[in-house]
């Protein structure tokens, strides 16, 4: 039973095979040992004397001349053969586990000298060992036994192979995900989990794991760091401890940590990973990190050409709160592994960065790519619904928006499609996506507020009154709009398309516009205009522009600027603004809705300073309206002129804008990101 | 580690009375254990070199030389009947060390040198444990092993544990820990009658003491007296139980390479009553020398082997009931294919011990 020896010197203190094992009471009938237990001489161990071993009671010679302990021939047979195939590493081993199992025994200096009494059957048998053969091994035992019966295998090589059996089963199970058979092979073999079988050791950890046994798990980890001495064993097993164990636990597992020769930690190595592993933590409670340990994977996550850093970086920011951090993060990140964990990270910060059509871009690819990237891509569309000043977007983008918001049933985006089209005059448009909303959440008030809105517009009269009769009593918005439809006050958007009496006349037919007088043209065009088809008025009024009458030249080349305006065609807008003369009135009136879309364009563009020249030109017609103050807001942050932008959203927040507090905060960021950012 | 053991085999020979409730006729059997060194030197050699690895691995030759833990519980008990404890050993090394893997204790089914890792489907298949456990358990008490009756009674509580179970009062067999129960499928429980070695069942009650054993052999002969479909009459591989007792509707309903054993089992486990062995012995003799094997609905013939190891199970029936001699090519043995060679050396050491008028 020389094993239990060999496995209780090296178990050392603290640590005993049972009572990593001692978990599972169900296999074991050997009741859970305390730590002095492992100390306790094999014979007292309950269930272990009575074994079946023959030999058991054989012990080496003890020279008392000299003290020095002689193995047998036997003994030695291990280590001889180990020494002549030049084997080692095992050669290393067995010479450890002898000097373990005989303290007084030293190794030869010449291992030629182990070449006496030459047994070839017994080489062929540790060959057959050294190679794995253990059912090999197995025969020429047994072959052997019957053709020399006094014959008998040294008293290691049975037990051994038990072992390396017991290891190779151990392996297969562990291959297999066969945890309880891990345990149960560990459970039966104790002299396996010693430091001369880590690889084991871990394995017995993994199977803890997933049997949710997680401080066994912990115990096997910690005899390993206590007890084992190969580094980089050592090194794996704090690595293995990181993936699967409490923060807790692996606090202790490193207060493990032996100093090398040089005075640097042995776990030097794996810092990184600790310091990852402190990022994740709060990320995790959503606590500012280490100042530390945040210089530190930044300096590694730009130096390498992975993502996994910059991804980590990118959420951390995210968490706090830090968009322009995070987004430089997740763009790196994109550069270097263009993953749809990258564009959901940067999607989210350029979100929080309030940059929505950005936004939208970065996550359009992956809209369907799962639930969570679906949420994240409405959130994205929601935000551009929400943008002030109105966004034109393009049709092929629309398509997609219209696919997610179907596929979420998304009541809440659908709702800002609609309150979108009213804006953009498509009340038709916006009617059926109120309608879509109310239909996928029937007690969104918003939704039938709006579609009261839209349907009063297009003046659906009866629909407009059932509605409205039938929230009433629940929204006093909507009750108040009761009756409005009669009165036929439609309202008037500020470029004045009002002009219904003007444009009486029916232009529901298609007429091609050259069949049409100048004067007939005009008349179509503002009914057009009025039916919300301004692609079709750019034509019409077109052919208007041709008329001999100043007059009607001036009113041809005003409508269609507005028509190109609301195409979101700016600067045709203003090039046909100078094709007929115009009253002051409508000059002016027609070249402030070209600056704020100028403006606009030049802001999404990144043409920061064009945006101010722009805003500035446009002031000196008109005091700043809400919309374009806050983007004046921005465009000064950009420049990074925080204080002038500061100034401007304080002055919209003090005046209770809530958009006002929100570039507040947002210039604040903007500004820790970037000097951040200079800092890097 | 190897325990003591307790030595409490001494039996040799169980006797069991059988009460056949349902047809109301008492068979009365006598179940002998055989015993090692009946078969030769020379038919384990041949066999040996055939279908052993040096690494203890039973190869079935005609599926791409895969193992199954059916061929390493047939190599073991094989092993045994030719006394070889050196080809025991390896092949219990390889089984335990490569298969028995489990974590219910019992052997995955399947191990197949063509892939990695080596076991894609961890099921059991219960033939495979109920022949290992047997085997280490007669080689445990006849060669005086007492450290291979640990594994034999692991393997046999796990049996009792996760095989046996109970369906309509019966007690009965599962081919294997999942995938054949009433919730599996539409005519679950699905039972395999070539799964009862009723010559291992007293020998797994003696190794766990569980009181269910007994009952499990009746329920088997009970269901063999109830599985006697078509023109022959005849089981199918895979019996149905989800109403009565029939042919097994998502299987082939074939009286196949399965069932084909049935009557072996029963004439090993010494159950030479004629009732049960009547329609074996009707079909499966006969002077053509060929095994056809048939689907019991239609009557079609699906097969007929003709290798003189599924031939030798007919052969042996006609000579212990019609008194007929073997064929000379059946009382010999030559090697030829994993399956076939297995059950006529099973049919050859059984004659040897119990038959030898018929050698």
């Amino acid at each position: 039973m020389r094993w239990i020896v060999i496995s209780v010197l090296m178990l050392g203190a603290g640590f005993s095979v049972h009572s990593v094992l001692s978990a599972d009471q169900s296999l074991f009938s050997a009741t859970a040992a305390d730590n002095t237990s492992a100390q306790q001489s094999v014979d007292e161990r309950p269930g272990f004397g009575a074994a079946g071993h023959s030999n058991a009671g054989r012990g080496p010679e003890k020279n008392d001349g000299s003290g020095e302990t002689q193995l047998s021939p036997a003994d030695l047979a291990g280590l001889r053969y180990f020494a002549q195939s030049g084997d080692t590493t095992r050669l290393k081993k067995e010479i450890e586990r002898l000097q373990n199992l005989y303290p007084d025994w030293t190794p030869p200096e010449d291992l030629a000298s182990l070449q006496i009494a030459s047994d070839p059957e017994l080489d062929r048998m540790w060959k057959a060992f050294a190679e794995g053969e253990y059912s090999e091994l197995r025969r020429l035992i047994d072959e052997r036994r019957q053709a020399d019966p006094d014959w008998s295998p040294p008293e290691d090589m049975l037990e051994k192979l038990d072992t390396a059996e017991a290891r190779s089963r151990l392996v297969n199970a562990s291959h297999l995900e066969q945890y309880t058979t891990v345990i149960r092979i560990a459970a039966n073999n104790p002299e396996l989990l010693t430091c001369a079988n880590v690889d084991v050791l871990w394995r017995l950890a993994d199977a803890f794991i997933k049997e949710d046994k997680i401080d066994r798990a912990k115990d096997a980890y910690f005899y390993i760091l206590k007890n084992c001495d190969v580094p980089s064993e050592r090194i794996s097993t704090i690595r293995k401890a990181i993936d699967v164990l409490p923060d807790a636990d692996i606090d202790q597992l490193i207060a493990e940590e032996r100093l090398k020769a040089d005075g640097q930690g042995e776990f030097e190595a794996v810092r990184n990973d600790l310091v990852r592993l402190s990022i994740a933590r709060s990320l995790k409670n959503g606590k500012a990190a280490n100042p530390e340990d945040l210089a530190r994977i930044e300096q590694i996550a730009d130096a390498e050409d992975t993502d996994e850093d910059a991804l980590l970086l990118g959420w951390y920011f995210l968490e706090q709160k830090n968009f322009a951090v995070s987004e430089d993060w997740f763009r790196k990140a994109s550069l270097r592994n263009k993953s749809e964990e990258a564009a959901q990270g940067l999607g989210l910060a350029l979100i929080g960065a309030g940059k929505a059509t950005q936004a939208e871009a970065v996550l359009r690819p992956w809209w369907d790519t799962s639930a969570r990237d679906r949420a994240n891509y409405l959130a994205a569309v929601s935000a551009i619904l929400a943008q002030e000043p109105r966004e034109k977007i393009d049709a092929s983008v629309f398509e997609t928006i219209v696919q997610a918001v179907a596929k979420a049933r998304d009541s809440n985006a659908a709702r800002q499609i609609g309150w979108y089209a009213y804006e953009i005059g498509q009340s038709k448009t916006a009617a059926d996506w109120f309608q879509v909303a109310l239909r996928w959440d029937a007690s969104d008030e918003a939704a039938a507020y709006g579609l009261a809105l839209a349907l009063r517009k297009l003046e659906e009269r009866s629909r407009f009154e059932t509605l409205v009769a039938h929230w009433s009593d629940r929204s006093a918005r909507i009750a108040a709009l009761a009756g409005s439809l009669a009165q036929k006050s439609a309202p008037v958007s500020r470029s004045g398309q009002a002009r219904a009496g003007v444009a009486a006349s029916n232009c529901d037919r298609y007429v091609p516009p050259s069949a049409l007088s100048p004067a007939a043209a005009l008349s179509r065009g503002w009914c057009l205009m009025n039916r919300n088809r301004p692609l079709e008025a750019v034509d019409v009024f077109a052919v208007a522009l041709s008329a001999a009458s100043e007059t009607t030249r001036s009113d041809a080349a005003y409508g269609q600027s507005l028509a190109y305006l609301r195409l979101g065609l700016v600067e045709r807008a203003s090039v046909a603004a100078t094709q007929g003369r115009m009253s002051p009135v409508r000059t002016r009136e027609l070249q402030l809705s070209l600056l704020s879309k100028r403006a606009s364009a030049a802001f999404e563009a990144g043409r920061y300073t064009e945006t101010l020249l722009t805003l500035d030109e446009r002031r000196r017609y008109e005091p700043e309206q809400v919309d374009l103050m806050l983007l004046r807001g921005y465009a000064y942050a950009q420049m990074g002129r925080y204080e002038d932008a500061l100034q401007v959203f304080e002055a919209l927040a003090s005046a209770g804008y809530s958009d006002g507090k929100k570039g507040v905060t947002d210039t604040h960021d903007l500004r820790r990101g970037r000097s951040k950012e200079i800092h890097d | 580690m190897k325990k003591g053991a307790s030595g409490k085999f001494a039996q040799w020979i169980v006797s069991a009375t059988v009460m056949l409730s349902s047809s109301a006729i008492s068979v009365s059997a006598q179940v002998y254990e055989p015993q090692p060194g009946t078969i030769s030197q020379a038919e384990w050699y041949s066999y040996v070199s055939r279908f052993v690895t040096s690494s203890g691995r039973v190869v079935d030759n005609e599926n791409g030389n895969i193992s199954h833990s059916e061929s390493q519980g047939y190599g073991l008990l094989l092993a045994y009947l030719s006394n070889d404890q050196v080809t025991f050993d390896q092949i219990w090394s390889f089984t335990e060390t490569n298969m028995r893997l489990r974590d219910d204790g019992l052997i995955a089914w399947k191990w197949d040198p063509a892939t990695e890792p080596h076991i894609k489907d961890i099921n059991n298949a219960s033939d495979g444990d109920v022949l290992v456990a047997y085997s280490l358990a007669l080689a445990a008490r006849n060669w005086a092993r007492p450290e291979l009756e640990v594994p034999a009674r692991n393997i046999a509580d796990a049996i009792a544990l996760n095989l046996v179970f109970q369906h309509d009062g019966k007690w009965l067999l599962r081919p294997a820990a999942s995938g054949f129960g009433a919730e599996d499928g539409k005519d679950g429980p699905v039972i395999n009658l070539s799964y009862w070695i009723f010559e291992a069942i007293p020998v797994l009650a003696e190794l766990t003491g569980a009181e269910h054993w007994n009952e499990l052999s009746n329920n088997g002969l009970q269901l063999l007296q109830e599985a006697r479909f078509g023109a022959d009459m005849l089981p199918s591989d895979w019996i149905s139980l989800h109403e009565g007792v029939a042919p097994a509707a998502s299987f082939p309903t074939d009286f196949g390479y399965n069932a084909i054993r049935i009557p072996l089992y029963l004439i090993r486990a010494g159950n030479e009553t004629a009732g049960l062995l009547e329609p074996f012995v009707k079909f499966m003799g006969g002077p053509d020398r060929a095994l056809r094997l048939v689907n019991v609905l239609s009557g079609k013939q699906t097969e007929t082997l003709t290798d003189p190891g599924y031939v030798s199970i007919g052969a042996a029936l006609e000579c212990i009931f019609e008194g007929k001699p073997l064929p000379d090519d059946v009382k010999t043995f030559q090697p030829t294919s994993y399956y076939p060679s297995t059950l006529h050396l099973l049919v050859l050491s059984f004659l040897a011990e119990r038959h030898p008028v018929c050698l």
